[in-house]
């Protein structure tokens, strides 16, 4: 039951666009009548962006401990450990290693999906740069590459984080030997 | 041109900060709270998962392989 649930989140949120899910979170659920699902625009964005992250990063994290051997867990349970602690103590610390390279992928596309977020009229750096543009209307050229430059400034850090973490913690190390 | 560029500018890098700092927040939230959704789900999934012993010996084919 709970590996089908899990299974239909993946699909729904991996299948459509992350612009119609935000809709779903900000236009439809809150005309169910509900009260608890009536969001405003930013818990709405917040609940889809996490979701949407959450999908993606669940599908690299099913990667990651699918490439680790089945013998670590085979070696762990032969140590006695139930099925939960050989993951937990075993499996997982070794995969969320491998996790590192394209966690950085997702996180790019995070952040640059924050941009669909203008449309239910959170003020981030799209939408104000749209507001800049309504005030200097003939450098709209020049509003908008500031904007891809801070956008830049914003992301080539994290890249360059996650390329030192990779070295650092990370990767897989290949025996040749 | 470019005193012309810069006063432009100078007159929205503000507005475009104010963004910026809006953008940075509502990503490290939806990050950390997708990672955390993310690595806590799939071991869940792992654990939660029937094994049925496959045809070809004694080894468990767990949920998350047939899923995949």
């Amino acid at each position: 039951m709970l590996t089908q649930l899990i299974g239909t989140y993946l699909h729904l949120f991996r299948g459509s666009p992350f612009l119609i899910q935000l809709y779903v979170f900000y236009f439809v659920l809150p005309n169910l009548g509900m009260p608890l699902l009536e969001f405003d625009s930013w818990t709405a964005s917040l609940i889809a962006l996490s979701l949407y992250t959450g999908c993606y990063v669940t599908e690299i994290v099913n990667a990651a401990i699918l490439a680790i051997p089945h013998g670590q867990e085979e070696a762990a349970r032969s140590l006695g450990m139930n099925k939960f602690q050989a993951l937990a103590h075993v499996v997982v610390p070794q995969a969320l290693r491998q996790t590192i390279p394209p966690m950085s992928g997702v996180y790019v596309i995070i952040i640059k999906s924050t941009a669909i977020l203008s449309v239910v009229g959170i003020s981030e750096l799209t939408r104000q740069g749209e507001v800049s543009i309504l005030r200097f209307p003939s450098d709209i050229m020049l509003i908008y590459g500031v904007v891809a430059l801070l956008y830049f400034i914003f992301c080539y850090p994290v890249l360059r984080f996650t390329d030192w973490a990779e070295k650092r913690v990370g990767g897989v190390r290949i025996n040749l030997d | 041109m470019f005193s012309e560029a810069w006063k432009v500018i100078d007159s929205i890098l503000p507005l475009l900060l104010q963004g910026l700092w809006t953008t940075i927040k509502v990503s490290v939230v939806a990050i950390v709270a997708g990672s955390l959704l993310g690595v806590f789900l799939e071991p869940c999934e792992v654990c939660a998962g029937p094994c049925s012993p496959s045809s070809s010996g004694p080894t468990c084919t767990c949920s998350a392989d047939r899923r995949s």
